[in-house]
């Protein structure tokens, strides 16, 4: 199982591809991070905003790149290795190996769970650079109407960083299922991202994949549960459906 | 030559995802008779915007071409320049005796020409459910110049508007397949591709925010129509507008999109070793 998490760890890096998205990425990053800073004021939603400073710069800046985060990279990198290696035929060459049928999908879930944790920590490394260098620390400001100090911005920065971590999940639940069902890469791409637009107009609790982090800050001030329960319910059901699915799978085609 | 383009044809069409985007179009043609048909409820008769049977064709494009029309430009080069490349299926293709730029040439037809079947598909339901649907009228008032245009001078209005949109996804698709023939991936394709768009949208927006601040008008509309999507939404009107200076403009951006890129499309697509 840990030998199979590295292959597919070590596959993902052997290509020239991922390399080029992760530099990419953090040169859009730094260039968001660069006009927020620009234009100083970090916007909550539309009543509500506060003055940068350097603990709430981290937050802004996620919301800044969140969106291309869940609609372009994140797609990119699950699609490419949960549908596009499989249809090449390329991925049948690795299921030859004498493992469990649901190691190696789990296996691919593991690296891409890495995945999204080595974007989020350049996001983070970017935005606490900056706020240390370009921004005035700042002791105690209100943010969504609550008094906030030092200490517990950092906390709230650690919570902000595992939600959005745990919505990516929710993301990856839903790319795996679609792209275990339908095996055209095409298909699967414009279907998720039209899940996500999708989910926006079914109900405002579904709106945490586009609106992640505006969602976030909404959970995290008030006592609403329902992030926590609908992203459960999505990871249990999207997970469980996958691994069925996958160990019943032919792989003639 | 005529052989390979025929072979890249039915290889396309022989996918269900050229038939599931045929089955689409339809559905955007209706989507837009609903959208019309509330907003003439908000617009005065005798505006410009105010929807008519022969308007209708002109306005509901105008809107599709930003989001729908690129992402099915996307989706036929994933399909048809990335996907092959990606898992070899090209080289069998090279195995037959043409060179890779009679191939990148029959790609391309291929791509054009369903572009084409698509556009002239949806153009037709339009210009039917607009004669169903919307008030019928003999004169077609122009954006911009404001001109009453009589029944045919409106038909020959609507001719060319069609054959500027076509044009503008040529420069669209020449765009994609430089992303096609460098990626060699589909999913980047798929992911340069819509980031392309949503900078495209998203620029010309941030441009026109800081039109009075940071730089004078004049400029900031040139650098807004070097965006090939505002030229989609609202530039063929200047391009077919008789007043405005932008129409020279406009057509040296798209040339310039369309030889550039698609030079350097072709300059890659042809010097790759595909044997490897």
């Amino acid at each position: 199982m840990k030998a199979l998490f590295i292959s597919e760890w070590e596959r993902l890096w052997s290509q020239k591809k991922s390399k080029w998205m992760i530099g990419i990425f953090t040169v859009i990053v730094l260039l968001q991070a660069w006009f927020l800073r620009y234009y100083g004021v970090g916007i909550y939603n539309n009543d509500q905003q506060v003055p940068l400073n350097t603990w709430n710069f981290p937050w802004f800046l996620l919301k800044e790149s969140s969106f291309l985060l869940t609609l372009i990279f994140m797609p990119v990198f699950f699609l490419n290795s949960l549908n596009v290696e499989y249809n090449s035929g390329a991925y049948r060459l690795f299921l030859i190996r004498p493992f469990k049928r649901k190691s190696f999908l789990i296996s691919k879930w593991f690296s891409l769970a890495l995945m999204v944790l080595v974007h989020l920590l350049i996001i983070l490394g970017i935005g606490i650079a900056f706020g240390f260098i370009f921004l005035k620390p700042d002791n105690d400001f209100t943010f969504y109407g609550q008094q906030k100090n030092a200490i517990e911005a950092i906390l709230y920065t650690v919570q902000v960083y595992g939600l959005f971590f745990i919505i990516q999940m929710c993301c990856l639940a839903l790319a795996s299922l679609i792209s275990v069902i339908i095996s055209n890469a095409v298909i699967s791409f414009f279907l998720l991202i039209g899940l996500y637009v999708g989910c926006l107009y079914v109900s405002s609790q579904l709106s945490f994949f586009l609106l992640s982090v505006q969602s976030i800050f909404h959970t995290l001030s008030t006592t609403s549960n329902s992030l926590y329960i609908f992203a459960l319910i999505i990871m249990l059901v999207g997970f469980g459906a996958c691994v069925r699915i996958w160990s019943k799978k032919e792989f003639t085609s | 030559m005529k052989g390979l383009f025929t072979s890249e044809l039915e290889r396309l069409w022989s996918q269900k995802i050229s038939w599931i985007i045929l089955f689409f179009i339809p559905l955007m043609s209706i989507g837009s008779v609903k959208y019309y048909l509330s907003w003439n409820e908000r617009v005065s008769p005798g505006q410009p915007d105010y929807v008519t049977s022969l308007n209708f064709p002109i306005i509901s494009i105008s809107e599709h071409l930003v989001v729908s029309f690129n992402i099915i430009a996307i989706i036929l080069i994933s399909t048809v320049i990335a996907n092959e490349i990606e898992n070899g299926q090209l080289r069998m293709i090279l195995i037959r005796p043409f060179s890779t730029t009679q191939l990148f040439l029959a790609k391309l037809a291929t791509i054009l020409t369903t572009m084409f079947l698509y556009l002239t598909l949806f153009w037709i339901l339009n210009t039917v459910a607009g004669y169903i649907f919307f008030p019928k009228v003999d004169t077609l008032i122009t954006f911009l110049d404001e001109q009453k245009l009589s029944l045919t001078a409106a038909l020959l209005y609507n001719v060319k508007y069609f054959f500027a949109c076509f044009v503008t996804m040529i420069s669209v698709v020449s765009v994609f397949t430089l992303l096609g023939s460098i990626s060699r991936s589909t999913m980047i394709t798929l992911g340069a591709g819509v980031g392309f768009i949503f900078l495209a949208i998203a620029i010309p927006q941030l441009l026109e925010f800081s039109t009075q601040t940071i730089i004078g008008h004049s400029t900031v509309i040139h650098l807004m129509y070097m965006s090939i999507v505002k030229i989609q939404h609202t530039g063929i009107a200047f391009l077919l507008s008789s007043t405005n200076n932008l129409n020279s403009y406009i057509i040296l951006v798209q040339t310039v999109y369309i030889a550039l890129f698609g030079l350097i499309a072709y300059w890659t697509f042809v010097k790759r070793d595909y044997f490897i």
